[in-house]
């Protein structure tokens, strides 16, 4: 067997003390749970928003911008938290992002002042700050507890970890919004208040089990010497914000994984938050009142596939690539890149639309595209930090790789917005801006790889060409832009205007018939109406309901039918017209 | 590296240690056909027997006995678990394998479950591709049930396993 020498170094390369799996599976479960139960308290938000729009008028703008704002908190607190979380330690930051999660979650379920947009915007803000502390905090203590090559496997965890605390809010939602009772304690149906007040006892109890279950690394553990790091950790774990700082910031591979995790956030963020409307606006479905099954096997299927995509990525650089991220990475991107540019030349070629066939792509091509962005997701925004960083710095290489994320996610959401604002709806444009990042996502991996097998010159090219471009992008896509959107702006103009006179139209007619009615008061109820008020005729009698308006603008006939005859006729014969039953 | 850094354990972590070196051995072990036959049997009844409990008593009684039942429940899963780990490292697999035998199942039933397939007769297509993805998990089964174990010891076994560390 060729296979058996393999099989023997793979297992020696594994062999651990006894029970430190166990005793690491019980802390990532811990550490997981806890990391889970922090997405209760920020997808909440999603399940409250049509409850406080009607409550305090929130404009749908409003509620958009406050998921905005989060985002641009959240990013910006990855860098700052995973400072402090490199100097305080991953559990310290862990806890103190849960009590004040928990604390802003409850200030915002229980304070009367939150009718305020300012005021609710502020503490919303401050909550995807703390929640920051998160990321870094886990990243930093499983970097203490995996070998090099055993955290792609864990990437793949932690992207699982992601989607159950989504799952976890979405099952506990509607039982919190229908309204229940447990023991003495009633809550109404529609109150949207306790989406904040109920999750943080979730995390709170997670956070007690946490503080005493968990381990900042093995050492505390009683495993010492168990993990080795590329990095020295002769003098502990922790470290001051300033060395952190210098190691990080000078460190290139922060910044290649940086660039392509931003690509990663601008796919990843566009591909989730837009998908509800692309189901509307290009497959016609509606998803307000009456969901298709289709979209939500869909919506179900893609974090499935998105958790498998990610072990399996981690574990085949793990195993493959002895626990060297950007080769699969690069892969990734760039099959993510052909798979989005196929999608949108389907999409040109109008064969993704509101028919089976068409259905049936445009989900695939939503499922496939999740599979390939959630990959990267965990190899790049989990398992690369812990490689650069070890068990010392993982926390701020996270934090400054994670916040790219979101500020990718940022430019990607605003670019398409406007895109398909100027273009009238197309999403041809939405694929096309995703490929473009996708494959920019893969040249920065591509770099990255040159580098490291000592090819500067190549890398250096691959980079000048990345900067060729953008600015290519923006030399090329800005006039047209610009044109475009003169272009949407005359449309608009003349759809404008053409409303205008259609509006002036029908109050002109409103005005005649209303003439005509007064002239002849007493008999004439029959008006000619316009087309655009033909299913609305209450302008001409208001105080009157339609039933007597109906009998009123009625002839009555002047020779009655027989009953039978009348209920039966199929299309109002004649009075003396002959009947099967009586020819 | 680590191991420099002078680092306090307290006692509770100690007996967490001694916790999961607990739990871990009991994976670490060899299990014979018949022996593993005999307990999945067991297993199996006595986890039927508390279905039956739970529908025909438990539902109108007080929910933290229900909620016991489940967790006597989910320990019976945990030793079904342990039976066939233990009986892969006697066939000289590892116990990983476990997941070969429970992914694919999961992943048909999940499939039916989101189509709504049993209520949906005329896509048998579909039913058949799930049943091949079956198929894998049958084969394990089978050979966990039949095939003898193999001799002396072959690197999952546990004694072999803590003599080395």
């Amino acid at each position: 067997m060729t296979t058996a020498p393999a099989k023997a170094q793979w297992k020696d390369a594994h062999m651990h003390p006894p029970g430190f799996r166990a005793r690491r599976g019980l802390n990532w479960f811990t550490v997981g749970l806890l990391y889970a139960t922090f997405y209760m308290c920020r997808y909440n938000f999603r399940f409250a928003g049509p409850g406080m729009r009607e409550e305090f008028g929130f404009e749908a703008q409003q509620i958009a911008d406050l998921a905005g704002w989060f985002s641009l908190a959240y990013g910006t607190g990855q860098l700052v938290n995973g400072l402090i979380c490199d100097r305080i330690g991953g559990r310290a930051s862990m806890l103190l992002g849960a009590i004040g999660t928990i604390l802003l979650n409850i200030a915002i379920g229980f304070s009367p002042f939150i009718s305020n947009f300012s005021a609710f915007a502020v503490l919303w803000m401050l909550n995807g700050y703390l929640q920051a502390a998160g990321t870094p905090g886990m990243v930093k203590i499983n970097a203490a507890w995996f070998n090099r090559a055993e955290r792609g496997v864990f990437a793949g965890i932690f992207g699982f970890m992601i989607q159950s605390g989504q799952t976890m809010i979405s099952l506990l939602a509607p039982v919190i919004l229908n309204g229940f009772t447990f023991l003495a304690f009633a809550v109404g149906p529609g109150n949207w208040r306790m989406l904040f007040c109920i999750p943080p006892i979730f995390v709170g109890l997670v956070a007690i089990w946490f503080y005493f279950i968990s381990a900042p690394s093995p050492d505390e553990a009683g495993y010492a010497g168990t993990i080795h790091d590329d990095v020295d950790n002769s003098a502990g774990t922790t470290v001051r914000v300033w060395e952190s700082f210098k190691f990080v910031f000078s460190n290139p591979l922060v910044w290649f994984y940086a660039v392509a995790y931003g690509c990663t956030g601008a796919v990843r963020h566009a591909s989730d938050q837009l998908a509800p409307l692309y189901f509307e606006d290009v497959l016609g479905f509606n998803m307000k009142t009456n969901l298709p099954e289709i979209a939500v096997a869909t919506l179900a299927l893609i974090p499935m596939v998105a958790v498998a995509g990610s072990v399996l990525s981690g574990w085949v650089s793990d195993r493959f690539f002895r626990g060297h991220r950007y080769p699969v990475a690069m892969v990734l991107y760039f099959t993510e890149a052909v798979v989005i540019a196929t999608a949108a030349i389907v999409m040109g070629l109008k064969l993704i639309g509101p028919t089976p066939a068409g259905i049936l792509l445009g989900c695939l091509f939503l499922v496939l595209i999740a599979v390939t962005a959630n990959s990267t997701h965990s190899i790049v925004g989990a398992a690369a930090p812990m490689d650069i960083g070890g068990k010392k710095m993982a926390g701020f290489a996270s934090g400054v790789i994670d916040s790219f994320q979101y500020y990718g996610a940022a430019i990607g959401l605003f670019l398409t917005g406007r895109l398909l604002k100027v273009s009238d709806g197309n999403y041809t444009f939405w694929f096309g801006l995703m490929t473009c990042f996708a494959f920019f996502g893969g040249c920065a991996m591509l770099s990255l790889l040159l580098r490291q097998k000592g090819r500067q010159a190549a890398s250096r090219s691959v980079i000048v060409f990345m900067i060729l471009l953008v600015l290519g992008g923006l030399v090329f896509g800005m006039p047209k832009y610009r044109a475009q959107k003169e272009v949407h702006r005359a449309r608009v103009a003349e759809e404008a205007a053409a409303l205008a006179a259609a509006q002036a139209q029908a109050a002109e007619a409103m005005a005649l018939a209303d003439a005509q009615a007064a002239e002849a008061k007493p008999k004439v109820r029959k008006v000619k109406r316009a087309p655009e008020v033909a299913d609305d005729h209450r302008w001409i009698a208001p105080a009157m309901d339609d039933d007597t308006f109906q009998k009123k603008a009625t002839p009555k006939p002047k020779k009655k039918k027989p009953k039978k005859a009348a209920i039966n006729a199929p299309a109002a014969p004649a009075a003396d017209a002959p009947t099967p039953a009586n020819p | 590296m680590s191991a420099q850094h002078p680092v306090t354990v307290t006692p509770f972590q100690l007996k967490l240690k001694q916790l999961c070196i607990a739990v871990e051995t009991l994976f670490e072990c060899r299990r014979g056909r018949v022996a593993f036959l005999l307990n999945m049997i067991g297993t199996a009844a006595l986890y039927w027997a508390i279905m039956v409990v739970q529908a025909r008593w438990l539902a109108a009684r007080p929910w933290p006995l229900l909620a016991i039942s489940h967790l006597g429940q989910g320990l019976l899963i945990f030793w079904a678990i342990i039976q066939v780990v233990r009986r892969l490292h006697d066939l000289g697999r590892t116990g990983k394998l476990f997941w070969a035998i429970v992914i694919p199942p999961w992943v048909a039933w999940r499939v039916a479950d989101l189509f709504h397939l049993t209520e949906r007769p005329s896509l048998w297509e579909l039913w058949i591709v799930l049943g091949l993805m079956c198929l894998w998990t049958v084969w394990l089964i089978l050979q966990l049930i039949f095939r003898p174990g193999s001799e002396g010891p072959n690197g999952y076994d546990g004694r072999d396993f803590y003599k080395k560390n």
